[in-house]
């Protein structure tokens, strides 16, 4: 186990890449996927709460929407 | 590339995507540090150190793969004005920014201990360093203006004379004298590099190109939902100050 860690005496750089590497891939990963998540639900939500409505529709004829 | 311009459409198809590409990345990630680290032989001139090929060559390609995606977006932006088009280059960009500076870090880490330097100002270094800058001038130029459709193409000009940059890196080796080794993966005459050490190296480029995917997509995913986030936001605000022409009955 000793041997693996030490990498031949080159452990520190060989480790420090190897870790490095994996924190900014799962850090650049997790972001992402939590930005994704949040905006949507975010915009399901405002969606939700908004009266539903065409942008083109005329001001209170109908609350009907059209399909 | 037209039938990808409906976002609604575009996401489904992601979310179809996603649930094979995750996985995949993750179990060839786990089959690449085990072939990197454990299975694969120590070299005769390098010792351990050749075991940080395993990411740095990995992580400089793709350094080069996103700045193609970036470029290639943006060209399309400004010549077909594909309504995905700018939303894939600012969604590539930071991924390729993080490999990219993964790739001058590992490099670095690499060179210490086999060169004797951390850094030198050579022309492979130089020119993946000028990429580095690139990607944050690109991000920079998203993040300067208000309007969406003005950054877009600001940025996917600024994408488009970099790409001057990408040969430059690829041939650097060749053209110029340095201490960086030649291509010994991507040549010509087929890769120069020892059979023991392809799986490992193969099977993390495997494993990078899938996390970018992932990434992107999740990226994507991300900017068509603040793009929709702004247009509710807009619509929300709208009834209250009503265009003259809207209240007519």
């Amino acid at each position: 186990m000793n041997d693996f860690l030490s990498m031949g005496g080159y452990g520190a750089y060989i480790w420090a890449c190897y870790g490095l590497v994996l924190i900014v891939l799962l850090g650049l990963g997790i972001v992402s996927w939590r930005t994704q998540k949040t905006r949507s639900h975010r915009a399901d939500a405002l969606k939700a709460a908004q009266p539903r409505r065409r942008p083109g529709a005329t001001l209170g004829t109908s609350s009907k929407v059209q399909p | 590339m037209h039938w990808f311009a409906n976002p609604a459409r575009f996401i489904r198809l992601a979310d179809k995507i996603l649930p094979l590409t995750l996985p995949l990345t993750v179990g060839l990630l786990a089959v690449g540090l085990y072939l990197a680290l454990v299975a694969s032989p120590a070299d005769y001139q390098q010792g351990d150190t050749v075991r940080i090929m395993y990411i740095h060559v990995p992580s400089a390609y793709m350094a080069l793969f996103c700045y193609m995606i970036v470029a290639a977006a943006g060209f399309s932006t400004l010549v077909w004005r594909h309504p995905l088009a700018d939303v894939a280059g600012k969604a590539a960009a930071p991924i390729g920014l993080a490999f990219t500076g993964l790739a001058l870090v590992t490099g670095s880490l690499w060179g210490k201990p086999m060169w004797g330097a951390w850094w030198v100002w050579d022309a492979r270094l130089t020119s993946v360093l000028v990429l580095f800058f690139l990607y944050l001038g690109y991000m920079a130029i998203w993040g300067a203006f208000e309007d969406r459709s003005k950054a877009a193409r600001a940025a996917a000009i600024l994408a488009l004379v970099g790409v001057i940059n990408i040969p430059i890196i690829k041939f650097s080796v060749d053209w110029w004298t340095t201490l960086h080794q030649p291509a010994s993966l991507f040549r010509a005459d087929g890769p120069s590099i020892d059979p023991s050490m392809r799986p490992p190296l193969y099977v993390m480029l495997a494993a990078f190109q899938f996390y970018f995917f992932t990434v992107f997509l999740w990226r994507i995913k991300g900017e068509l939902a603040a793009i929709r986030l702004n247009a509710l936001r807009y619509a929300g605000e709208a009834p209250r100050s009503a265009s003259p022409k809207e209240e007519q009955p």
